[in-house]
């Protein structure tokens, strides 16, 4: 399947080009005590070389984005790409402006001086210096604001130019000369390929033309997964009531619900819960049944409306698990948040209606909340670390505080079905933002299933895409409405989670740091379809998956670096993970957050260890294996010519 | 012992459910070492969990002259757990490692002052350890003045106001060992800084003899190297200007021509700097290269600061209930911050990395210079060596120079580790602050050090032990009058702590050894030394918060795995040098060893308490917010929440 073509994509398919840097120390390194590294490399594990690149840019390949490939295999390959004007396109991408004589003003290493250049993809930047160590290569799907600074008349060196502000976590700023309007097609392709919605375009998704030998589309496939838990069962079933979104537009096709309850019953229930979200299947207990179902909150009201079917409805949930005679609800918000939603039409389960019902609120604050959060960190980490303030810094930005809080949420959900045998169903006001965050860390502590590659790509698809996690909105694909208060970092803390759950399970893991960076810097690059539209009604009538690649073709195609070299040893592991929610556990996701600043130490120097140890293995084993043939053969030898 | 008395006479009179003696099999009871002798052992004493209110174990509680110890017939086999010291049972402490005791009441917290004694009941006791262990006893069920009796035993007992009544002195156990050679350089002799000498080939600089007998000065090394161009009595003039007679000493050096050098200020007498600086003439004199030496003053933190941001930071590492917990969890960060551990650790590799440039780049001569020329300065001259020198991230190397810059060069362990009490003696875990800097360092480079996190962890745990004299006194001079004996106490036995098989296995101490370890790396390490690349020591603070533990994960995990490894392909080369190229069945059992512990573990090992049993239930206390989150600020924006 994969198309041949020019000399950079087979550049860009070889997945074997930094294994060679390391395997070529390997084979001086016969003896573990004698094992490679000069010294005075060694040490320099933060980048020194292309140090305000658009990666993290070590030469091995460990943490680096993936968007920044071909940048490296550039520096690399140095030789035959050297030309400043040849840079690295994708198929389907093409140049649309350029501008000589840019500067661009690093914040690490001051201005460099060079070319830019503007593709419907990304934004080029190449200084024109020898050594090629200043590269910015940056999707312009990652930008959220674009401003011009000074004016024809401003004074100072490099007072007039661009300034880009990203979604991932930096800022750019180019200086240009300020004759002749020299900013002015930069300024505009920028404008025009950072937010198509705003010109009538479309995303680069829908030009991007890659071949790729998997396909990501066929990677989740509901039914299969349903029936992967047992459904259907005695209790469960499997409805196409919403193959057309006709009850509910932001829920999937199908779903699965209890087997007694009847069509008519689930039109009223979605009518009375907010979006017609009713409860719905997202995991059952492969031993106890107990089950974790998701939904909207139900429209209470001021006046405390009820509904018997919904009350009906949740029976049957609970009646699903014959194991216990509660059903816990979890409801994400903080306690005052709920109750405010009253006065809205919305509000949540009194026990007095929903006997037997349990509810707890897991006091997660809201969208809002969160996006100051992340622009506070933001200020704390780029471009430069106050370190007098980094606690106390780290402290006021409440971001870690709202990752213990959703961490702790979901290990309560994991208590209450793993330990109590008790069903647990889950929402919050509309159910699709910290409802999936709670839905998918719970499965995922509970299922090893979802540690796997593809069994995470398959949590992703099932639990935030088809489940309506609003991406679009969130996100802000290609729109220029940077301020918009639909935007929310909702899926960035969610992968924040599962990071600090892989650093207290070292080995639970069949994906590394590197397979998380990748899906975020894709979540906003617009490359692939995958996280393009807000729901899975929306992706059918922009015909993403025929007309876009998902970047889990572009994943499993290359999975070699995106495993865990630990995740062999826990083959026989504990089914339930239960991390720590304690501040004291939870860290700053460094590789990700401060990945821009050369001074900040990124690689895992224990990973990059274990990695050789691993290669130095390996080889011992094959030379071990010739050993014995070559033995073989003298022994075929000798039996053939006895002497 | 308690097997004898009978509980047939005994009425409750108090609603208690009558309480059955305590049974204890051999294994379970406390034992005693040659020498110790029993101060008091009340019945029916209850260990809690501060952080589980229902989980409590009913035992004896016994203070010795050595330690304070539990014994529960609830105790488990400690055949499965792992660091058990010999010495030690799994719920006692060594006395000398005790630091604070608080009585606990209804909701006070009081703690109890040596040199006083208590008078009232004591209904619960609060112990709080150096190495931040802490145990908290209850004696609501034990005889009336049992509480008050330990109390008062461990006030006596636990600060000695002199050197002589330490359980070192009282320690009959013989002790013999031929094998230590290998372990360690004392840097006690002459032969020893010599071949110091020789090894780094520093040129410029010669031995004098001029402390012999420490004739000088009783505080300063009996053999110090000093510029070739110094003279004796140049040296034995410069003395006295010096505070505690440290005039600059060479510590290491390059064969370049770039040493270390320690020295002390000048007392505070002299205004005129010439003394010194005829020193640091002679220094540069002493360069190849005649460069002025570059030197490093190293007045922050002081003892007095290190402890202040100890006792901050041991307090958030011993919360005293769940609330205090929850409290302290909720603004972690912040609190963290307010203890300036980390900022001081930042300071200390700063200075190294500074002294480690300039000696490696620059080919400076580098002078520490501090007060007393005792406490940063061997924190921050072994530092250096570390980065520069490869052979000091050997166990070898590394336990040879604690003897050089810390024990040789008279840092004030006895006074600085509180093993005496007095008002005069400031207590300060300088030591700690390095030892953690050297885990930093092991975060940063782990393939450069042959040590594990468990060996430092282990090293803290155990420089608090009162029988071996390593970490027992200020100064050499002080060892050797110990050694000898007089009127008034016995001759002490000398006994290296660096004998690691006086106190553990051979398993445990295996795990001394770090299986990430390239012993073909012998660069200069070069640190990030700012405090967000630091990272606050969890396995050493955090070890005896049981909630905290991560069942069978945590980074054991790793550790376990990159063992395998190590075993594996060492048993391959070995396979492969063997002519015949047989392949043995070690490897796979080998291998299961390991799985097997890899599926067992959890986060703290090997200093889980129980690694036999997993606890499985979930704390949910700590998982839910106190009243005090509740009505945080994220609940401002409640209108916004749709």
């Amino acid at each position: 399947m994969s198309r041949k073509s020019g000399s950079l994509e087979l550049l860009e398919m070889d997945p074997n080009h930094f294994a060679k840097d390391s395997y070529r120390s390997e084979t001086k390194s016969l003896n573990l005590g004698k094992a490679h590294h000069d010294s005075t490399n060694w040490g320099k594990t933060s980048p020194s070389k292309s140090y305000c690149s658009s990666s993290s840019t070590s030469t091995e390949n460990v943490v680096i984005s993936t968007l920044e490939r071909n940048k490296v295999q550039v520096v690399s390959e140095g030789g035959t790409l050297n030309r400043p004007d040849d840079l690295p396109l994708l198929p389907g991408e093409s140049v649309t402006g350029q501008a000589r004589d840019v500067t661009y003003i690093c914040p690490y290493h001051g201005p460099a001086r060079g070319t830019l250049t503007i593709t419907n993809y990304k934004l080029y930047f190449r200084s024109s210096d020898k050594d090629l160590s200043n590269i910015i290569d940056v999707p312009l799907g990652t930008v959220s604001r674009i401003e011009k600074v000074g004016g024809q008349s401003s004074r100072g060196e490099n007072a007039y130019g661009i300034e880009i502000f990203c979604k991932d976590m930096r800022n750019l700023r180019f200086a240009h000369k300020q004759e002749n309007h020299s900013r002015r097609t930069v300024f505009e392709k920028l404008q025009m390929y950072a937010f198509p919605f705003s010109f009538k375009l479309k995303p680069f998704a829908f030009q991007y033309q890659e071949l790729f030998s998997e396909n990501g589309w066929t990677v989740y496939e509901p039914i299969a997964e349903l029936k992967r838990m047992g459904v259907n069962n005695d209790m469960w079933k499997i409805t196409k009531i919403n193959e057309h979104y006709s009850i509910c537009d932001s829920y999937p096709a199908v779903w699965a619900i209890p087997a007694h309850a009847t069509d008519e019953e689930i039109q009223i229930v979605c009518s009375f819960r907010s979006r017609a979200r009713l409860p719905v299947l997202s995991w059952i207990h492969p031993e106890s049944q107990a089950t974790i179902t998701r939904c909207a909150q139900p429209l209470v009201g001021v006046s405390g409306k009820r509904c018997r079917e919904d009350e009906h409805y949740i029976q049957l949930i609970m009646d699903a698990n014959a194991q216990s005679h509660k059903l816990i609800i979890m409801d994400a918000r903080p306690t005052a948040n709920a109750i405010a939603n009253k006065a809205k039409g919305g509000g949540y389960e009194s026990e007095d209606a929903y006997q037997n019902a349990e509810l707890v609120f897991l006091d997660i604050p809201n969208i809002h909340v969160m996006r100051e959060s992340l622009r506070k960190l933001k200020e704390l980490c780029y471009p430069n670390i106050d370190e007098t303030k980094w606690l106390s810094g780290l402290e006021s930005t409440y971001w870690l505080k709202h990752i213990k809080c959703i961490l702790a949420g979901a290990v309560r959900i994991v208590d209450k079905v793993e330990n109590h045998k008790t069903s647990v169903l889950v929402h919050c006001s509309d159910g699709w933002d910290r409802t999936a965050q709670l839905t998918a860390l719970s499965m995922l502590m509970l299922d090893p299933h979802y540690r796997t590659i593809k069994g995470f790509e398959i949590l992703i698809e099932k639990e935030w895409l088809s489940f309506g996690h609003k991406f679009q909105q969130r996100v802000g694909h290609g729109d220029d409405h940077h301020s918009d208060a639909d935007r929310s970092p909702v899926f960035l803390q969610f992968l924040d989670c599962i990071w600090q759950i892989t650093q207290q399970f070292p080995n639970a893991f069949e994906f590394n740091e590197h397979f998380l960076i990748t899906i975020l810097d894709h979540l906003y690059s617009c490359r692939f379809g995958t996280f393009l539209c807000n729901s899975e009604r929306e992706r059918i009538l922009e015909k993403i998956k025929e007309t876009t690649v998902s970047l889990w073709s572009y994943t499993n195609s290359n999975l070699d670096s995106y495993r865990n070299p630990l995740y062999w040893a826990n083959s026989k592991q504990e089914r339930v993970l239960v991390p720590i929610a304690s501040m004291r556990h939870i860290k700053l996701w460094k590789a990700y957050y401060d990945r821009w600043n050369p001074s900040m130490r990124i690689q895992d120097p224990v990973y990059l260890r274990i990695r050789e140890l691993l290669k130095l293995k390996e080889q011992l084993e094959n030379d071990a294996a010739d050993y014995r043939k070559e033995q073989q053969q003298r022994m075929t030898r000798n039996n053939v010519n006895p002497t | 012992m308690n097997d004898k008395k009978e509980n047939s006479g005994f009425t409750s009179y108090l609603g208690e459910p009558q309480l059955e003696n305590i049974a204890l099999n051999d294994s379970q009871k406390t034992k005693f070492l040659d020498g110790e002798t029993l101060v008091c052992e009340p019945q029916q004493v209850l260990m809690c969990n501060p952080l589980k209110e229902i989980q409590k174990i009913r035992g004896i509680l016994t203070v010795t002259t050595f330690k304070l110890s539990f014994a529960s017939a609830e105790d488990k086999d400690t055949a499965n757990c792992y660091q058990q010291n010999y010495l030690l049972g799994i719920n006692d402490i060594c006395l000398s490692s005790i630091d604070c005791i608080y009585q606990l009441g209804e909701r006070s917290k009081k703690k109890l002052v040596p040199g006083q004694s208590v008078s009232g009941k004591v209904k619960e006791l609060l112990i709080v350890c150096k190495n931040m262990r802490y145990l908290e006893f209850s004696f609501k069920l034990s005889d009336k003045d049992s509480g008050k009796i330990i109390a008062n035993a461990l006030l006596h007992h636990t600060y000695p106001k002199r050197h002589q009544l330490l359980f070192a002195y009282e320690y009959k156990e013989p002790y013999i060992n031929n094998t230590l050679l290998k372990e360690v350089t004392f840097f006690y002799k002459r032969q020893d800084w010599e071949k110091e000498l020789q090894r780094t080939g520093c040129p410029g600089w010669r031995i004098s003899q001029v402390n012999y007998n420490y004739q000088v000065s009783p505080l300063l090394v009996e053999t110090i190297i000093v510029p070739k161009s110094v003279t004796d009595n140049i040296v034995k003039e410069a003395v006295e200007k010096f505070r505690n007679r440290f005039c600059p000493v060479w510590i290491w050096g390059t064969r370049n021509g770039a040493a270390l050098v320690r020295m002390a200020e000048l007392l505070p007498t002299i205004t005129d700097r010439t003394e010194e600086n005829k020193l640091l003439e002679h220094i540069r004199r002493s360069h190849p290269d005649m460069k002025p030496p570059f030197i490093i003053d190293l007045t922050s933190p002081s003892p007095k600061e290190i402890f202040s941001s100890y006792i901050r930071l041991r307090d958030l590492c011993t919360p005293e209930s769940t609330r205090v917990f929850k409290n302290q969890d909720y603004k972690f960060y912040g609190l963290l911050d307010s203890t300036k551990w980390l900022n001081y650790v930042s300071i200390c590799l700063f200075n190294a990395k500074l002294a480690a440039e300039n000696i490696s780049k620059e080919n400076f001569t580098v002078v520490l210079q501090e007060g007393d020329g005792q406490d940063l300065n061997c924190l921050v001259a072994s530092l250096t060596q570390i980065l520069l020198d490869p052979h000091f991230r050997t166990k070898l190397g590394f336990q040879s120079l604690i003897q050089k810059d810390w024990i040789a060069m008279g840092h004030p362990f006895a006074n600085r580790l509180g093993y005496i009490h007095s008002k005069e003696i400031e207590q300060s875990p300088v030591f700690l602050l390095f030892l953690d800097c050297v885990w930093q360092l092991l975060q940063q480079f782990p393939r450069a050090f042959e040590l594990s996190e468990t060996y430092l962890i282990t090293l803290w745990d155990s420089v608090h032990i009162s029988i071996f004299d390593t970490f027992l006194f200020n100064c050499q001079h002080q060892r050797i009058m110990a050694s000898m004996g007089s009127n008034s106490h016995l001759a002490l036995t000398l006994r290296s702590m660096w004998d690691w098989r006086e106190q553990f296995s051979d398993r445990d101490i295996s795990l001394f050894y770090n299986p990430l370890y390239d012993d073909s790396f012998k660069g200069i390490l070069e640190p990030s030394v700012g405090i967000s690349n630091l990272e606050i020591w969890g396995q050493c603070y955090f070890r005896w918060l049981s909630d905290l533990e991560i069942r069978r994960g945590g980074k054991p995990q790793i550790d376990l795995f990159a063992r395998y490894l190590v075993q594996e392909i060492l048993q391959m080369q070995l396979n492969r040098n063997d002519i015949n190229g047989k392949m043995t069945g070690r490897v796979n059992k080998n291998k299961e060893e390991y799985m097997d512990l890899i599926k067992k573990v959890n986060s703290f090992f090997p200093f889980s308490q129980n690694n036999a049993s997993v606890d499985t239930s979930i704390n949910t206390v700590l998982l839910t917010r106190d009243t005090l989150d509740s009505q945080s600020l994220f609940n401002l924006s409640l209108n916004d929440d749709k």
